[in-house]
């Protein structure tokens, strides 16, 4: 299947807001790397409105604001899931995790 | 198992998340000017009343972010039951003067959970089964089943001999040890009269690992942050100089290079930033002919004492060796727990001081700001002999909150060139074991020393062992490495990257350097 792009902005901002820990969840779990390339990338657009809202991750995509590993990784298993069973909801972390 | 405090390292959690939410909140508070009364207002841009983010209540979260701030602003704490409002004498803080005073770590009492100190614990998994070997291998008898049911240690009776914890087939037994008591390599923690967490300020050596041990964020560093902001805000010439740690490579996210780095630093006002590696290849370059002097006459003396040692096992071996000096917390934990060995620890200058140094021999009225991973140098930089050199400290957390709070992004802006570098051997020191690293090869090319009987150790717990098996014997040292944070100084409470990454890239930048042995300017 069509490998999704995790895009994690590593500006100032959203690094001091944890976006390191979710770059290194990522890349340590296993599970994933056969769905996901993950990519340290530059400011988007200054979408955290100063940090606000940092931080900023581009999955597939689709844009998550404050986002946390556990954010993250719902979205992709949302997006995996959706693209095995064509439906976008209804399978949990679990069974996208097996499927 | 990793150590306590190596455990939560390199995670963003909520602890981490306020203690920089608070940095950014009173760096952006000074830099629009605040009124010093407007400082009862800040808590609440930073947490929200309406919905408890933290803790159970807001109004905990309230009280303790109060704390948080006064300690940020490089005040004494004042406590709920002191009855004052946390802007009480806040005026004092906006200065561009030393405010910052002794304890440096302090444990935030109504933010501390008064976990147990030390027990031997049954959990849920115990299946009350019918061998119960935990009972039986029991030395005091302390395990019980109350009502035939789980496993029950009697607190008062046991004797945390962990017999029953490696016994149970069910694995459900465990020894539960406070995080900032564990992480203490200098036992300093133990409990007050209403079992709070209490540092004996006698023993802390400022190392600041309980700091980033407590899962509840109950132990805080006090800050220089507002003063440096008050000093980046003055007129051009009273804005202070910066010195930058060897530890500072990778600490600001996988975009930001070493010279965007330096370049940020600048924009925030500093008047210049030197690498601190300057100075550490100054003193490798002491420490190297130090040493070099000091065994040529040992060693020709060396065989005949090795003989009466051998004869004489109960004397100690009076070998000499020579302790690094870069890292303050080692240094006094050596010559608190080893007084016989005090004079083993070079009387030179550390890193941070030399490259100070150079900066107010060009300039004596300079002011200095040491920027590292270490909380210990906020105590150094108190000492009498060290002040007149460094006059600031600030953490690269710290530094990042000014990053943020200036919308700065070292992503974006364009690196600045290093005009001349440190060393390859001086950039190392970083990383635990680049110190001994460095005076032993400067050693061996300048001076000829084969050889060398090098111990080294990180973290205190570590350190106190290997002084302890110098002194009975067991290990033969003539050059002593003591590191006070695990990997050394990048692993230290002060930095934001995870260890691994934070070491990769310090040898990178080590590896771009245009010489490997070190200079110094100074000689």
């Amino acid at each position: 299947m069509h490998r999704i792009e995790v895009r994690v902005c590593m500006a100032t901002h959203c690094h001091f807001a944890g976006a390191e820990t979710i770059v290194e969840m990522l890349e340590d779990d296993a599970d994933l790397a056969e769905f996901i390339d993950v990519l340290c990338v530059p400011c988007m657009e200054k979408a955290c409105e100063s940090g606000h809202d940092s931080p900023v991750v581009e999955v597939g995509g689709q844009r998550l604001m404050r986002a946390t590993p556990e954010l993250v990784i719902e979205k992709i298993e949302e997006i995996v899931t959706g693209a095995i069973t064509g439906a976008s909801t209804g399978a949990t972390r679990s069974e996208a995790r097996h499927a | 198992m990793p150590e306590v405090f190596e455990r939560m390292r390199g995670l963003y959690t909520p602890c981490t998340d306020i203690r920089r939410k608070i940095f950014v909140g009173i760096t952006r508070f000074v830099l629009e000017r605040r009124k010093p009364e407007d400082i009862e207002k800040l808590p609440f841009s930073i947490i929200d009343m309406r919905t408890p983010t933290y803790r159970c209540c807001s109004y905990r979260e309230l009280s303790i972010v109060r704390q948080r701030i006064r300690l940020a602003f490089g005040l004494p704490l004042v406590e709920e039951l002191d009855n004052m409002p946390i802007s009480e004498g806040i005026e004092k803080a906006f200065t561009e003067k030393k405010v910052l005073a002794a304890p440096i770590v302090n444990v935030i009492r109504a933010a501390c959970e008064k976990c147990p100190e030390d027990q031997v614990i049954v959990t849920d998994m115990c299946q009350k089964c019918m061998a119960h070997p935990c009972s039986i291998v029991c030395p005091v008898g302390a395990i019980s089943f109350p009502n035939g049911g789980k496993a029950f240690i009697d607190q008062s009776t046991c004797v945390k001999c962990m017999k029953c914890v490696k016994a149970c087939p069910y694995t459900s037994i465990t020894r539960m040890v406070r995080p900032c008591a564990a992480a203490c390599g200098v036992d300093a923690i133990h409990s007050d009269e209403f079992g709070y967490a209490e540092i004996d300020q006698a023993k802390c050596v400022n190392c600041g690992l309980c700091t980033v041990s407590c899962p509840f964020a109950a132990i805080s560093d006090k800050t220089e942050l507002v003063q440096i902001l008050h000093q980046l805000m003055g007129p051009e010439k009273q804005r202070p100089y910066a010195i930058i740690a060897p530890s500072f490579v990778g600490q600001f996210g996988r975009l930001a290079q070493p010279g965007a780095i330096f370049a940020a630093i600048r924009m925030v006002g500093f008047r210049n930033v030197e690498e601190v590696a300057y100075g550490a290849d100054c003193d490798t370059l002491l420490l190297a002919d130090k040493l070099a002097r000091g065994l040529a006459e040992q060693r020709r003396a060396g065989s005949a004492q090795a003989e009466s040692v051998a004869l004489e096992p109960d004397k100690k071996p009076s070998l000499r060796f020579l302790g690094t000096s870069c890292c303050p917390s080692w240094v006094q934990t050596a010559r608190r727990h080893f007084p016989e060995y005090a004079d083993n620890i070079a009387e030179s200058f550390t890193p941070m001081v030399e490259t100070a140094r150079l900066i107010k021999k060009k300039e004596p009225d300079a002011k200095v700001v040491f920027i590292g991973p270490c909380i210990a140098k906020k105590g150094e930089a108190l000492e009498p002999e060290v002040r007149p050199f460094v006059d600031h400290v600030l953490t690269f957390e710290e530094l990042a909150a000014i990053f943020v709070a200036k919308d700065i992004d070292l992503a974006a802006i364009p690196p600045d060139q290093f005009p001349k570098g440190a060393s390859a051997l001086g950039r190392g020191y970083a990383v635990a074991g680049g110190v001994a690293g460095a005076i032993a090869e400067t050693a061996e090319k300048k001076y000829g020393v084969r050889d060398l009987a090098v111990a080294k150790a990180d973290t205190l717990r570590n350190c106190r062992a290997m002084l302890a098996d110098i002194k009975n014997g067991k290990i033969r040292a003539e050059l002593v490495e003591g590191m006070a944070c695990p990997g050394g100084c990048v692993g230290g409470p002060g930095t934001l990257a995870a260890l691994t990454s934070a070491k990769i890239e310090v040898g990178k930048f080590a590896g771009t350097a245009s010489a490997r042995l070190p200079e110094c300017p100074a000689e």
